[in-house]
């Protein structure tokens, strides 16, 4: 459903993305794991146009565009089948919890008030927020904040939706909270490309995991078998790392 | 339409620029005595005592609230029903309308640079047997100055700037004396002689916002040790 | 002793110069405001050439008496517009352009650039990822911008709004130099009628200190509204919370 190919990106003369392909099928989680700096973040926000790539196609729902000469409005029609949740939140902070995630609809999409309002309100329960709708992000904890934050991506029903580390600006405790909230988004079949570094919680909710190094993605392998036969060395040494009880099988 | 006329500018610039001691002395007056009373009225807005707070917060609110040229109307007709004193030097009365203008603003501006200070600076101080004056001399009041700089150049460009109100009571500063040789001129070379004063005041408000910069510069102890260290590398 | 009933008079007198001041102001602020932005926006980028030509104007009134500028304003743009008349071959008759449009180019002229660098600061504090949420939930730029950018730099710039808005009140007291009959200038013609300035211009005084006053409790009102998606009664929310006082305290 959504098709990446050859994409490059370089800052200041520095490669981050080498020239990454990527697929991901219609209803999959599938996450990425790699060190930090390996390029995750840059290839998420590459994706959904939010940085400008060098090169590469992007290929979704049937809508075909090269990421260095899509027009402004093709990339905006692109952004509209997609939805991304930022590590830092990025709530509105002039709007209330509730304009947030109904500014989608109505002001991008014309959908009336009232019903980009029901919308709204329903999406906001899904992440059980509903009696902090009329607060602003200020008065919002950080954990309630990436959730009206995922309430937001969700309730334009994109084809798909990117999360940069939803957790990591999270206080431990509140970590919980929002990862649940990702899990039933997981369960009701949400299709989702999560950047994270939440291992046992990826293992728990994804179909495929992939696995980036140095620019690229050398290993894309579902959830089970990564996990007990990862492929690549590159793969083993970052898990052995990562899991203190970990053992794999060769 | 005569055009415009380059080769009189050099000409009005000579008759004009003599003006600018005019100028200079009522801008000069006005920024001693801003200096002065704004100080005072600084002490008093951090100061204790309750009913001089709000007079000096009450006068500053109607120095904000009013304009120049009103204030100059009243203290020019004003005055001299109060106090015996001679209308026909004319730029005592700019200079005190500027001065009352300025003591304003600069009283906002050294209040905002003592409350902008560190509270450990004070404590400090005391903490190595300094008295309340010995601190305010030679710890609060040298950062609260490199503070407050672009504030008081700010103050010293509406000095200048207000004081051209001055020809409206028929004080012949710059702007007046402008004005005079176009009146002179029977109505002659209008464009000319503004364009003239264009060329003589911008300078002056550059020269104003340069030295506000430098002297920021060269009192930024922490900045100063920097380049002392990048000219020895 | 004070002529009560002179007072009077004067008041409603200069008051008859009030619409012509509040008319000024208003269409300053609307003509001034959007192409101030555009400015802003332009500016961001200083090494532009088209932001260099806009510094150099910044600076013309930041550096020039009000009254200079009027007076220039004034006595060119006739020129100018004849000498344009010309150029497209038609004769434009100058003397029949009412003196508040002479009133609303100078006033707007000079707040162009003061506004335009109270929006650059506020532009500068938006966080980036603003933005990029606005984009990414499919916004064209204009959205961005209308929804998003443009409200969080006035909520953020209010204060210098109000600023800027007493100053021009201020300011419009000049008109009078370009034959309006605003405020100062009901008062002028009051004052030498009747040859007792000090009350006349006593008189204005006072009404200048309520009107700012005023305009200020407005934008101190709006201030409030704001004030309260900033801040917030967060901790209020959340007393008793264990979780809440972690975050909080800032662990």
């Amino acid at each position: 459903m959504l098709e990446i190919q050859g994409l490059k990106k370089s800052f200041q003369g520095l490669e981050i993305l080498k020239g990454v392909d990527l697929t991901i099928e219609k209803g999959d989680v599938d996450v990425i794991l790699g060190e930090s700096g390996s390029g995750k973040t840059t290839l998420l926000r590459c994706i959904d146009f939010l940085e400008k790539a060098d090169e590469g196609k992007i290929s979704i729902d049937g809508i075909t565009a090269d990421f260095h000469t899509a027009s402004q409005k093709k990339q905006v029609e692109i952004r509209r089948k997609m939805s991304f949740v930022f590590q830092n939140y990025g709530l509105f902070a002039n709007k209330t919890a509730l304009e947030n995630v109904m500014l989608g609809l109505t002001a991008v999409r014309g959908v009336a008030k009232a019903e980009a309002k029901e919308r709204a309100e329903e999406a906001i329960k899904k992440v059980g927020l509903l009696d902090r709708a009329d607060h602003y992000p200020s008065q919002l904890s950080g954990g309630q904040q990436q959730r009206i934050g995922i309430a937001r991506a969700i309730v334009t029903d994109p084809d798909i939706i990117l999360m940069d580390e939803p957790t990591a600006s999270l206080d431990p405790g509140l970590v919980g909270e929002v990862l649940h909230t990702i899990g039933e988004l997981a369960a009701g079949g949400t299709t989702m490309l999560i950047v994270t570094h939440e291992i046992p919680f990826a293992q728990s909710i994804a179909t495929n995991m992939l696995f980036m190094n140095q620019g690229v993605i050398i290993e894309k392998t579902p959830t089970k078998e990564f996990f007990e036969h990862p492929r690549r060395e590159e793969t083993r040494q970052f898990l052995m790392k990562s899991i203190s009880d970990y053992s794999f099988v060769i | 339409m005569s055009k415009f006329d380059w080769a009189k500018i050099p000409e009005l610039y000579t008759k004009i620029i003599p003006s600018i001691t005019v100028t200079l002395e009522y801008v000069v007056i006005a920024f001693f005595f801003g200096l002065l009373f704004g100080g005072l009225l600084a002490w008093a807005k951090l100061g204790k005592s309750k009913i001089l707070r709000a007079l000096a917060y009450g006068y500053t609110t109607v120095m904000r609230c009013v304009p120049a040229i009103v204030l100059l109307f009243v203290v020019y007709y004003g005055l001299p029903r109060i106090i015996p004193i001679d209308t026909k030097g004319k730029v005592k009365f700019v200079a005190i309308t500027l001065a009352l203008f300025t003591t304003g603003s600069l009283s906002e501006a050294f209040r905002s640079a003592y409350q902008s200070l560190d509270k450990s600076q004070a404590e400090a101080a005391k903490s190595i047997g300094m008295t309340g004056p010995q601190a305010l001399w030679f710890i609060l009041l040298p950062q609260m100055i490199r503070i407050a700089i672009p504030n008081i150049c700010n103050s010293l460009l509406a000095l200048v700037k207000e004081g051209a109100l001055a020809y409206t009571i028929g004080l012949y500063d710059l702007l007046g004396r402008g004005n005079y040789l176009i009146g002179k001129n029977l109505g002659a070379y209008v464009i000319e002689t503004y364009v003239t004063l264009v060329i003589i005041y911008w300078p002056i408000s550059l020269l104003i916002t340069f030295g506000s910069k430098r002297l920021e510069a060269l009192l930024d102890v922490s900045s100063r040790k920097e380049r002392k260290r990048s000219a020895h590398a | 002793m004070l002529d009560w009933k002179f007072i009077g008079n004067t008041i409603l007198k200069c008051a008859s110069g009030i619409p012509e001041t509040a008319i000024l102001v208003i269409v300053t602020l609307i003509v001034s405001t959007p192409i101030a932005y555009l400015m802003a926006l332009v500016n961001l980028k200083p090494k532009r050439i088209l932001s260099r030509v806009f510094q150099v104007y910044i600076s013309f009134v930041r550096s020039l008496p009000l009254l200079l500028i009027i007076y220039l304003i004034y006595h060119a743009l006739p020129l100018w517009i004849l000498s344009f008349g010309n150029f497209i071959g038609k004769e434009i008759d100058v003397y029949k352009i009412d003196d508040m449009v002479y009133g609303f180019i100078v006033f707007a002229f000079v707040s162009i650039p003061i506004l335009s660098e109270v929006f650059r600061a506020g532009l500068l504090a938006v966080p980036e990822i603003q933005i990029k949420a606005g984009q990414s939930i499919g916004m064209t730029n204009f959205q961005v911008a209308r929804h998003i950018v443009l409200p969080q730099v006035i909520d953020k710039q209010l204060p210098m709004l109000c600023t800027f808005t007493t100053n021009l009140i201020k300011m419009t007291s000049l008109a009078f130099y370009m034959s309006i009959r605003e405020i100062t200038g009901e008062a002028r013609v009051a004052a030498a009628d009747s040859i007792r300035y000090v009350e006349c211009y006593l008189v204005i005084f006072f009404m200048y200190l309520i009107i700012c006053l005023a305009v200020e409790q407005i934008f101190k009102a709006f201030e409030r509204n704001s004030q309260k998606k900033k801040e917030g009664n967060w901790s209020k929310n959340y007393a008793g919370n264990t979780r809440t006082q972690k975050i909080v305290s800032g662990t």
